[in-house]
């Protein structure tokens, strides 16, 4: 399909006071695919965690956009990114959600590839002309890929804006959540892997969303209060904040540390005072959502993935991370608040007392969007009072629709 | 001749099926034992409590699950409608006197009500989750209570989609 042909420049409308998104670009397939295009296989798409390949031949199936991609770990210890694609007839080489192995190798014709997915061997050579397939260098590669602080990203254009001008101003902020491990990494446990009937960018808006939680969550807020886990914080509210690019920022407080782990979370302040004064120490201690546009979100000890299947079809996978170096008491507290549900940071997005909830108002948003006829989607609270610093970064209050005006921005620009 | 004979392992099962469906959880509660464990893995064998599970509830957890249920989970508003359906039933000795193991395939259809026009996606659709289950009993006092409900769900390790009733 020639998506160049859809016209997308008139589906965001935003003046000094108001900043309406048309509804077709939740529910219009067509525009789904050109930011399948434009959004992710032509920019810098997250595909893996390097903690994910530890070792030579560590593999996992991915994907850039609708590109299914194969990551793995090359016998000279680098990642590499192809797509999962056989060079002979297309057959997807590898099924397994991960593993390790020595070759991909084809189960059609037995074609294989080694590691790093060059080519290791075409089966009967011997029925080729002689110089017949020596194009033929292994599985379409990425053109780039990038591995920051962990995060391995790939790009299938060669031409994408480099890594620093895609992260912009946001980096700061990015190196805070890492910078929350002594060694500056993280390891990612098993995800937990949802699916929702509903588009994509419901779970990027929603993240940075701090208006929602005083409805959506309030059974989980009340649930949290009645068992003694949860101290709204009366101090600072917290603020949003919105870059060009689309990413965006909703901090909070941590004011839902459970009483039996207040003393260890304390602790690790302190070592993080220790590590960096006393200031940026306080900075880095709030917790912060991050999206990085287009689909991922370093979340309170959690990396999540978003990937769009359909315009009304998504899967996310979460990640919850262990802080590397910073010692098994505040690992131990910080798996405690995530896997046990003690927090609002935690669970499941298909059997948690929070995420669940979000995801069942992303099909209820989706099936009133469906009509048609309900055309403009609004995301102006608090734009009366955005603060605008240095041209490429917004800030808020904690409930304004900053992140999402940020977002969509972005998406006018590369989309237009 | 085992603790617990298949009759009465599959009288304990029917019991505990039909206060889940007939939505008495509060008394579905009182099943466990005090530091009875409701387990949902996504893989049954990584340790559960150091790595990621779909549930795993002590008694605390399963308590505010079914808190959250009584007020207002949205996940679970409408409440999902839940049939049990119990088979191959076996009962198998452990190492403790006081313990047996019930295997069984637990297959559950759900749908949540209450949207006649299908308004909302995923609404008023019956669905159907295969399980293979395993259940450590232990008897307190000449009754028998949950020290472990274990629920393998056949797609565990997949995408899955609302899960917030009680398997």
């Amino acid at each position: 399909m020639n998506t160049a042909a859809i016209k997308t420049d008139t589906l965001i409308q935003e003046s000094e006071s108001d900043f309406q998104v048309h509804a077709s670009i939740y529910t219009d397939p067509a525009i789904f695919d050109k930011e399948m295009q434009v959004l992710f296989e032509s920019s810098w798409c997250y595909v893996a965690h390097e903690t994910e390949l530890e070792n030579p031949g560590d593999f996992k199936t991915s994907a850039v956009g609708r590109v299914p991609v194969v990551v793995s770990r090359g016998d000279d210890g680098k990642i590499y990114v192809n797509v999962n694609a056989c060079r002979h007839r297309g057959t997807v080489v590898c099924r397994e959600e991960r593993g390790n192995t020595r070759f991909f190798v084809c189960p059609y014709h037995g074609w294989s590839y080694k590691r790093d997915g060059t080519l290791n061997n075409i089966t009967d050579r011997d029925n080729f002309p002689d110089d017949w397939g020596n194009d033929i260098k292994g599985l379409v590669a990425a053109d780039h890929v990038i591995n920051y602080r962990g995060m391995i990203f790939a790009s299938f254009n060669p031409n994408v804006p480099t890594f620093e001008d895609y992260m912009g101003p946001l980096k700061k902020y990015v190196d805070f959540w890492f910078d929350h491990a002594m060694e500056g990494k993280v390891r990612v446990l098993k995800p937990w892997r949802a699916q929702y009937d509903g588009n994509w960018k419901f779970q990027l808006e929603n993240s940075t969303d701090g208006w929602h939680a005083r409805y959506v969550h309030v059974s989980a807020l009340k649930t949290l209060t009645e068992f003694g886990e949860y101290n709204p914080n009366v101090g600072w509210p917290g603020c949003t904040r919105g870059f060009k690019g689309g990413h965006g920022i909703l901090e909070r407080p941590r004011g839902d540390i459970p009483p039996e782990l207040k003393d260890t979370f304390d602790t690790f302040q302190k070592q993080l005072s220790e590590k960096y004064g006393e200031e940026q120490a306080e900075q880095m201690f709030v917790r912060r959502h991050i999206t990085i546009f287009p689909n991922i979100q370093l979340m309170e000890f959690k990396l999540r993935v978003i990937q769009p299947v359909s315009v009304d079809k998504t899967i996310i996978y979460e990640f919850p991370v262990e802080l590397l170096g910073s010692g098994d008491d505040v690992n131990d507290a910080i798996r405690t608040r995530l896997l046990k549900e003690v927090s609002i940071s935690s669970g499941s997005p298909v059997s948690g007392m929070v995420n669940a909830d979000d995801v069942e108002i992303f099909a209820r948003s989706q099936s009133g969007l469906a009509s048609g006829h309900m055309p403009w989607v609004r995301f102006a609270r608090g734009i009366h009072r955005e603060v605008s610093e240095r041209d490429n970064e917004w800030s808020g209050q904690d409930m304004d629709e900053l992140p999402q005006r940020a977002l969509y921005r972005e998406w006018l620009r590369r989309m237009k | 001749m085992t603790l617990l004979s298949i009759t009465e392992a599959e009288a304990f099962l029917y019991l505990e099926a039909r206060l889940i469906d007939e939505n008495k959880l509060e008394e579905w509660l009182t099943l466990f034992t005090e530091d009875g464990i409701y387990w949902v893995p996504s893989d049954e064998s990584a340790e559960p409590e150091t790595e990621t599970s779909i549930i795993y509830d002590d008694t605390q957890q399963r308590e505010k699950r079914i808190y959250q249920l009584r007020n207002k989970h949205l996940a679970q508003d409408p409440l999902s409608r839940t049939i049990h359906f119990i088979t191959n039933i076996e009962v198998e000795e452990t190492d403790s006197p006081t313990d047996v193991l019930i295997r069984c395939n637990t297959l559950i259809h759900e749908m949540r009500p209450g949207d006649h026009q299908y308004l909302q996606k995923g609404l008023a659709i019956p669905r159907a989750l295969a399980c293979r289950c395993c259940y450590r009993l232990t008897q307190i006092n000449n009754t028998w209570r949950i020290a472990m409900k274990q629920v393998n769900l056949i797609n565990r390790d997949l995408p899955l989609q609302n899960i917030t009733f009680i398997l």
